[in-house]
């Protein structure tokens, strides 16, 4: 009778457990445990050290002999100069890992001002930038030597020259276009046309430019003037410095004292 | 001499991501190999979460997407759903005995992003500040006892204002 019993009441789990692992669709995902012993079992990796792997979402908080310290003690950046020498394997490695780091600083920030207390040494977030800036420059720089290889030209986008809306000049940014520009219907701006309409205002702006160009002729040569009258024994060479100093004191828009 | 104007640097995470390259059919997939997102995990204090919610602050041009793949790619944790909003900027200057002069002040504008997490992936709110939200340091304790001494002096003297506490 007892033997009976035990039968089904274990039949009776095995079903259950049937029940729930038809539910669920996909198998149920543990969190990646890293198996360190993998590595040791090879005789040729003996020497390997393997650091300990955290849990996942708990990388977002500092390590736990950090909580409630007052001091705490980092390294210095990365230089450029020892980002060069590295692959770009593991650049990217490093780069994560300034990521994770990165975002487990902002958010020990974020808690720390919400409690009002005093974050321990905020500079440590500065580190990270400046580490991660260098590295963006150095993957820049072989992005650009590769394209400079291939193509001779560099990455960056290319300056030409525009006009904008009102027929004004200026330097533009080229982009990316899957069509060529001219042939888009309905969109005439930022092409290399002056239409009628912008005559008057074309008028206005050369009118403007001309005064301001006479204004800075007719100060220069007042200033010629006088200082000739001042000192007669002036070279041209002093008068040319003279005028130097004063064209940059008239853009500053102030006198030394 | 005027002071030379020195240019702020903007922090990177405070800057904006660039824009994809160009996708045309045929060609291979655009893939980022440098992210430059980031992401806060935050406390909710309106209540207490369930163990597979998690609130993070978010990176302002990040999409739903972005947000399921930094955490399952760069984290290694499954996300079964996720939902964004935009928490707008509002300040606390109420004039109230509520409200004191230290809390007031501006809450930025920033994305936050709702995450429930799948599997066996859970998360309890770690509890960072143990003891040291309810202990205080001597000099916190010295501040806080001047200014009950002057309120105390404020309350002796309170029936001849405008009369300094050494007149006898």
């Amino acid at each position: 009778m007892a033997l009976q019993m035990f039968r089904r009441s274990v039949s009776v789990i095995r079903h259950s457990v049937r029940a729930l692992s038809r539910l669920t669709i996909t198998p149920p995902t543990q969190p990646v445990a890293l198996d360190k012993f993998s590595l040791l079992k090879c005789g040729s990796c003996r020497n390997f050290h393997v650091s300990v792997k955290r849990p996942d979402l708990m990388e977002f908080f500092d390590s736990k002999d950090n909580w409630g310290e007052e001091n705490i003690k980092t390294g210095r950046p990365w230089k450029m100069e020892e980002l060069r020498i590295k692959s770009n394997s593991d650049l990217h490695k490093l780069w994560y890992v300034l990521l994770k780091e990165r975002n487990m600083l902002l958010t020990m920030r974020h808690e720390y001002r919400q409690e009002c207390i005093l974050f321990p040494n905020p500079e440590r977030i500065d580190k990270v930038e400046e580490s991660m800036e260098n590295l963006m420059n150095i993957i820049k720089e072989r992005d650009n030597a590769h394209s400079l290889l291939e193509t001779g030209k560099s990455v960056e986008r290319e300056k030409v020259e525009a006009l904008d809306s009102f027929g004004r000049p200026y330097m533009k940014r080229q982009t990316e276009h899957a069509l060529p520009q001219r042939n888009i219907a309905g969109k005439r701006m930022f092409l290399l046309t002056r239409d009628p309409w912008m005559r008057k205002s074309q008028r206005l702006l050369r009118e403007k430019y001309l005064k301001t160009r006479h204004r800075e002729r007719k100060r220069e040569l007042r200033y010629i003037r006088r200082t000739r009258e001042r000192f007669p024994d002036a070279t041209e060479e002093d008068i040319e410095h003279g005028l130097e100093r004063e064209s940059a004191r008239q853009k500053q828009g102030f006198y030394d004292v | 001499m005027a002071a030379r104007r020195v240019t702020y640097r903007l922090p990177l995470w405070k800057r904006a991501v660039p824009r994809y390259p160009l996708y045309l059919e045929g060609r291979p997939q655009n893939r980022v190999l440098l992210c430059q997102f980031w992401m806060k995990l935050i406390k909710d204090k309106t209540f207490e979460l369930p163990n597979d919610r998690v609130h993070f602050e978010v990176h302002p041009q990040m999409s739903i997407l972005d947000v399921k793949q930094y955490l399952e790619k760069i984290y290694n944790v499954d996300v079964l759903k996720v939902r964004t909003y935009r928490r707008t900027e509002y300040t606390i200057n109420k004039d109230s005995f509520d409200v004191k002069e230290t809390d007031k002040g501006k809450i930025p504008a920033a994305k936050v992003a709702c995450v429930q997490l799948g599997g066996a992936h859970r998360l309890t709110f770690p509890n960072l500040f143990g003891e040291k939200l309810l202990s205080t340091t001597p000099e916190e304790d010295a501040t806080k006892l001047e200014e009950l001494q002057e309120k105390l002096n404020v309350a002796k003297n309170w029936e001849r204002p405008g009369i300094p506490p050494w007149f006898s």
